[in-house]
């Protein structure tokens, strides 16, 4: 199945791509897709990264909504999902 | 590229949703770029990145749960993103009910879940040339 991603932030920058889609295995979770873009890009990352997940203060989004941490191992993707990384949020400026 | 708000004319429109008598307060919160960064250098510039998506949801739900918390009749956020020059404002939030200490508490929530909630990225550039994605509200 096809995954898409997007990417922003210093990510969208050290991958110099705003976007990449995915063909993902039919039983793949969100976990499965942390895992994928790890072991093709962790090394452009870094930081991104802390032992085998993402950085306490990284999110993830499927679909626009965040996804809380817990759920990420159960959470099965379906065909056509968005999956976003997020990198820590700084919305605010005052 | 960067979007651009008229506050006058988004003042006015604010007022007008809640002109029927049952407001007595509209506060308006404006945040602008300012020189004092993260960095050791002045800032220059600031880049405003959003998943429009995520955002999108996040302020809805926002002003919706804010709007309910504090019993107000109206709680809007409008953040901009593109590159923004000192003193330029990146996000205007708006809040209006019938008297000003829930008027006031309720503009400060929604300013302070505006800062953690949407998928809104700040980059600082720098006098120097350097620049820095920003983490944390």
């Amino acid at each position: 199945m096809r995954i898409s991603t997007k990417y922003f932030a210093f990510i969208r920058e050290r991958l110099g791509r705003g976007s990449e889609v995915f063909e993902m295995d039919e039983s793949s979770t969100v976990e499965d897709f942390i895992q994928l873009v790890r072991q093709l890009y962790g090394d452009k990352l870094k930081e991104a990264f802390e032992g085998s997940s993402l950085r306490p203060g990284y999110a993830l989004a499927v679909n626009g909504e965040t996804l809380d941490r817990l759920l990420w191992k159960t959470t099965p993707l379906k065909e056509g999902d968005v999956v976003v990384i997020l990198p820590p949020i700084a919305g605010g400026i005052t | 590229m960067k979007d651009e708000l008229d506050l006058g004319s988004l003042m006015k429109d604010v007022l007008g949703l809640v002109s029927d008598g049952s407001c007595g307060a509209c506060a308006f919160f404006v945040g602008v770029v300012k020189k004092r960064g993260r960095g050791p250098v002045d800032v220059e510039m600031l880049l405003m990145e959003s998943y429009r998506e995520h955002a999108d949801k996040a302020l809805n739900r926002i002003c919706e749960e804010v709007r309910a918390e504090y019993g107000l009749a109206f709680v809007g956020v409008w953040h901009l993103v593109g590159e923004f020059k000192l003193g330029e404002p990146v996000v205007v939030v708006a809040a209006a009910g019938e008297g000003r200490e829930e008027v006031f508490a309720g503009l400060r929530r929604a300013v302070e879940r505006y800062k953690r909630e949407p998928a809104l990225f700040k980059k600082e550039v720098y006098v120097d040339g350097s620049s820095s994605w920003i983490e944390g509200a």
